[in-house]
């Protein structure tokens, strides 16, 4: 392999961090609340801006990216006490159409308050090492770092903590675990926080090097929807898999043939898994439990 | 006691507005312009500069001119739905056009059919090519910046390989092909070409593409993230090739996402750059527009600033209905803060286009050249 497909290899998975984070969330609300959170995209970039917010005040790189977490988790919150507490028992359309509003209203927001002009959160580290042709940046190395251990302490959180059986409990039949006594709406909102979390250490990723938009959301969503439908509706770590597949997807595939072929093969493959394999590479979780 | 009347009169009339300038009559300026969506920074920046045109032409010519403005988002058919709410009830003297290319091409067979003037700053170059009497365009379009870009490059930068990297937006295409035309004139021809989604998160392929296939320079025609992203990869990847990007770059929100070093050797063609001016009408502009919003002003945000003032100074001169201000602003020239305008008989009324370049020791552009018909004239 030469340098390169290393670089190309390198910066797709920086991109794979922010997209797998992302996805991770994304799905964590899927399985936990059986919600599909439209505004999880949305939520990215607010959390986003809130780094950006605090940089104005004088916060480093470090503390932005905390900023940016507490902000996703805090808006997980209100996503849930919006969207879907009171229309939990609605049809499921009433939810995400619920998320999308509130995710327009969310980038509307933002544009109100901050203008249309991209913005970055600054580095944790900037520059990086330069080997035989080959650039690593420190923000990269710092990114790949974070996702590493976003997905491991959510690992551990749902697979081997006494908590996260308990959430997983009451994701697979919500009304069992109830008759249970196990607190089901709570731990669900609990999902809505911790994937807001999650999304606002995306939106950090992903905004140091990529910038942020008010309306950038929208494509963040976009690949999070595409991951959870490819992986299979509600498999959380699949999930988040095929979501650094697609980020290095569109970046090899963008130097094996051009960005614009690169995307329509993406999409192309999408619906061509839809036709084949309806229930997703890993399996519906929800459909095999009905 | 008839004193004390009056002073409680003039205050309670003072809160309703009644004092400050005398306005004999109110003129509704319908704006559209994409506040939301990816082109929220451009259409911002037409929003102020419109408002501000509007406040400044109901002092200067004691009629009150109200910038009513409707957000397009991006999409044509929210676009249309703008235009004809801008027609409901008094049928306007004519509309200042979104800057969305794809836009405006949808609202121009509307104007056609009502027979309404529309203002715009879109460069697309087609708008002014499709025989319609009423689009007048006061942002260089695409025939002027794109030849000054491609002269710049291969007259100044000394480029002879260059590669070139446009959006696949109707602003990327049309402005790509133009300048495909220019260097063609000038005897170049680009080595590598590729269209990127406004959406591309990762531009290190195309940029090293581009390098591989033997380019010496890039020629970048993209929105302000992508172009600022294109930078920043290319510097990352050790890719020292100089790069003369389009408007997108001279705006300072652009230059704000950039290390200063990441922009040595960067330049960019715009049609004006007001907070790079340091003297003349633009710099006063540019002062008036920090102090009234508090950010800095850019190419478009003057060029709808001029817009509406030539449109202000038709109304003052009489053009009070669509057909009249048609025929005004077919006629009639307009010293603007950016340059002079002047339509050439398909709606095209700015001629002219600036160079400014970044020394990498601050984010601040300087002009470094000026260009009109065909030449530099500095």
């Amino acid at each position: 392999m030469d340098a390169l497909s290393f670089q190309l290899l390198f910066n797709g998975l920086v991109l794979g961090a922010g997209y797998g984070v992302l996805g991770l969330g994304f799905a964590l609300t899927l399985r936990a609340a059986g919600a599909v959170n439209f505004a999880h995209g949305d939520v990215a970039a607010v959390a986003a801006y809130g780094g950006v917010t605090a940089v104005l005040f004088g916060a480093t790189g470090v503390l932005a990216v905390g900023v940016a977490t507490l902000v996703g988790g805090a808006l997980g919150l209100v996503v849930a006490a919006i969207a879907w507490a009171p229309l939990r028992q609605r049809p499921v359309e009433s939810t995400f159409i619920a998320a999308i509003a509130l995710g327009i209203v969310a980038q509307n927001s933002l544009t109100v308050g901050f203008g249309g002009a991209p913005r970055a959160l600054p580095a944790i580290l900037s520059g990086g090492w330069r080997l035989d042709g080959l650039y690593l940046s420190a923000h990269g190395i710092i990114s790949l770092g974070m996702a590493i251990f976003a997905f491991t302490f959510t690992a551990l959180l749902l697979l081997k903590s006494r908590f996260g059986m308990r959430l997983r409990a009451a994701a697979e039949d919500p009304e069992i675990a109830a008759a249970h006594g196990l607190p089901v709406i709570k731990l669900a909102i609990f999902a809505f926080v911790f994937a807001g979390i999650l999304s606002g250490l995306a939106g950090a990723i992903l905004s140091t090097q990529h910038y942020v938009t008010p309306a950038v959301g929208a494509i963040y969503i976009l690949k999070a929807y595409i991951a959870a439908t490819a992986a299979g509706w509600g498999r959380i770590f699949p999930t988040a898999l095929i979501a650094v597949a697609i980020a290095l997807f569109e970046t090899i595939g963008a130097a094996l043939f051009s960005h614009a072929v690169a995307e329509g093969v993406l999409y192309l493959a999408f619906l061509t898994l839809l036709v084949f394999r309806p229930e997703g590479l890993a399996g519906d979780v929800r459909g095999r439990r009905v | 006691m008839k004193r004390a009347f009056f002073a409680i009169l003039t205050f309670f009339l003072s809160l309703l507005g009644f004092t400050g300038p005398a306005v004999s009559e109110e003129v509704y300026v319908p704006v559209l312009a994409p506040i939301t969506g990816f082109l929220a920074l451009e259409g911002g920046a037409q929003r102020n500069g419109a408002v501000l045109a509007a406040e400044h032409a109901s002092t200067r010519h004691g009629i009150k001119f109200v910038a009513d403005v409707q957000d397009t988002t991006t999409a044509p058919d929210v676009a249309v739905s703008a235009f004809r709410r801008a027609l409901k009830g008094n049928k306007p003297t004519a509309i200042l056009g979104p800057i969305l290319g794809s836009q405006m091409l949808a609202l121009l067979p509307l104007a056609d059919r009502e027979e309404l003037p529309i203002l715009t700053i879109s460069g697309t170059a087609k708008l002014t090519e499709m025989g319609s009497a009423n689009v007048f365009r006061f942002f260089p379009g695409d025939s002027v910046v794109k030849a000054a870009h491609a002269l710049y490059a291969i007259d100044q930068v000394g480029m002879k390989r260059p590669a070139i990297l446009f959006q696949t937006t109707a602003y990327g295409q049309s402005g790509r092909t133009v300048l495909k035309e220019n260097l063609k004139n000038l005897g170049v021809a680009p080595v590598y070409e590729e269209g990127l989604s406004p959406a591309a998160k990762d531009l290190s392929a195309a940029l090293m593409k581009a390098a591989a296939a033997g380019a010496d320079g890039f020629l970048l025609h993209l929105h302000a993230g992508p172009t600022a992203l294109a930078i920043r990869q290319a510097k990352e990847l050790g890719l020292d090739l100089p790069i003369v990007a389009g408007s997108a770059m001279h705006q300072p929100t652009t230059a704000a996402l950039l290390e200063p070093s990441m922009l040595k050797g960067v330049c960019a063609e715009s049609g004006s750059a007001p907070a790079a001016e340091t003297k003349g009408a633009a710099k006063v502009f540019a002062d008036a527009y920090r102090a009234r919003f508090d950010t800095e002003p850019d190419a478009f945000a003057l060029a709808e600033y001029d817009a509406v003032g030539m449109f202000a100074e038709g109304v003052a001169a009489g053009a009070k209905s669509p057909e009249s201000m048609r025929s005004w602003l077919s006629k009639n020239s307009y010293n603007g803060a950016a340059m002079n305008y002047s339509s050439d008989g398909k709606g095209d009324m700015a001629h002219s286009a600036i160079i400014v370049c970044y020394d990498g020791a601050s984010r601040d552009a300087k002009v470094v050249r000026r260009y009109k018909d065909g030449a530099w004239v500095d």
